[in-house]
C-alpha cells in the first residue's frame, strides 16, 4: 500500500486516467443530449449547460499534464469507438467515419506507439461493450447497443476478452480504467437519484 | 512472465468459447425456427380441438351462430 502511496507515477497515471474518463463521459453525454431529453434520461452536459465546453478542456488539458499518453491515447480510442456507429456518415471534417478512425488510430500509434494505443482502443471497447451489456434492457430506443447487433451474452463474452487483452498490454492503466469507471457511474448515480428526487418529485 | 502467459492462456480460451457460443446460438436460432414452422400448425390445431377456442381471435368455437340454417 506505502508502494502505491509514495511511487507518484501510479497516482498521476490513475487521476490522469479518471479525469480522461470525466471528459469522455461529458463528451458523451453532449452528443447524445438530444436523444437523452427525448427519452428523459439523465445527461451531464445539461446541468453544466453552455460550460460544457470551457469545464471538459480544462479537465482534459489536467489529464493531459498529469499523464499525456494515457489521456490522449483514451481520448482517442474513445472517438474511434464512438464512431463505429457512424461508420458510413461524413463527417463535419468532409471525411467518412471509417476515414476518421483509420486516420486517428494510425496517428496514435505513430505518436504513442503501438502498445500504448491498443491497450487503451482495448479499454474501451471492454467498458463499451459492459456497458451495453448492462444497458441492454433500458436501452430499448437505440439501435447504436451492440448488445442488439452482436447479442447480450456474447458481448459480454467479447467485452472480457478485451479487458483482459488490454490487461496483458498494461496492467496498470487497465486496472485505473476499471476503477474510474466504477467510481464514475457511482457519482452519476448519487446525482441521477438527486435529480429525481429533487427536480421531477413526481417520478 | 507466468502472469502473462496465463493471460495469453485465458484470452485463448476464451475467443474459442465466445466464437463456439456464438457460432451454435446462430445455427441453433435458425434450427429453432425451421423446427418450429413444423411444429406450430399441428400444435394449434391440437389446441383448438381440444380447448374449442380460436387460435387467432380467442373466441369460443360454434358459439355463435350467425346462419339460421347452421
Amino acid at each position: 500500500m506505502s508502494f502505491i502511496i509514495y511511487n507518484t507515477f501510479i497516482i498521476k497515471k490513475f487521476i490522469s486516467i479518471f479525469l480522461t474518463g470525466i471528459v469522455i463521459k461529458l463528451m458523451d453525454d453532449y452528443m447524445d443530449s438530444e436523444f437523452d431529453d427525448l427519452i428523459k434520461n439523465i445527461n451531464l452536459a445539461k446541468f453544466l449547460g453552455k460550460g460544457v465546453v470551457p469545464y471538459t478542456l480544462f479537465v482534459f488539458s489536467l489529464a493531459s499534464m498529469l499523464n499525456y499518453s494515457a489521456a490522449i491515447t483514451l481520448f482517442f480510442a474513445s472517438y474511434i469507438t464512438g464512431m463505429t456507429t457512424n461508420f458510413d456518415e461524413k463527417m463535419p471534417s468532409g471525411l467518412f467515419g471509417y476515414q476518421e478512425m483509420i486516420i486517428i488510430f494510425l496517428f496514435g500509434c505513430i505518436v504513442f506507439g503501438t502498445a500504448e494505443m491498443f491497450s487503451s482502443l482495448f479499454l474501451i471497447i471492454a467498458i463499451q461493450l459492459w456497458d451495453d451489456y448492462v444497458d441492454y434492457h433500458s436501452d430499448k430506443y437505440s439501435i447504436k447497443n451492440l448488445a442488439f447487433v452482436l447479442g447480450r451474452n456474447e458481448s459480454l463474452l467479447l467485452g472480457i476478452i478485451f479487458l483482459i487483452s488490454s490487461m496483458y498490454i498494461d496492467c496498470l492503466k487497465t486496472l485505473s480504467g476499471i476503477a474510474s469507471m466504477l467510481i464514475i457511474v457511482y457519482i452519476i448515480n448519487l446525482r441521477s437519484i438527486k435529480y429525481f428526487k429533487f427536480e421531477n418529485p413526481e417520478r | 512472465m507466468i502472469y502473462k502467459n496465463i493471460l495469453l492462456y485465458i484470452i485463448l480460451f476464451l475467443s474459442i468459447f465466445s466464437m463456439g457460443y456464438a457460432i451454435g446460438r446462430r445455427i441453433g436460432k435458425k434450427e429453432g425456427y425451421c423446427e418450429s414452422e413444423i411444429i406450430i400448425p399441428i400444435k394449434l390445431k391440437q389446441n383448438m380441438m381440444q380447448s374449442s377456442f380460436c387460435p387467432i381471435c380467442c373466441r369460443k368455437l360454434n358459439e355463435i351462430n350467425v346462419c339460421d340454417k347452421i
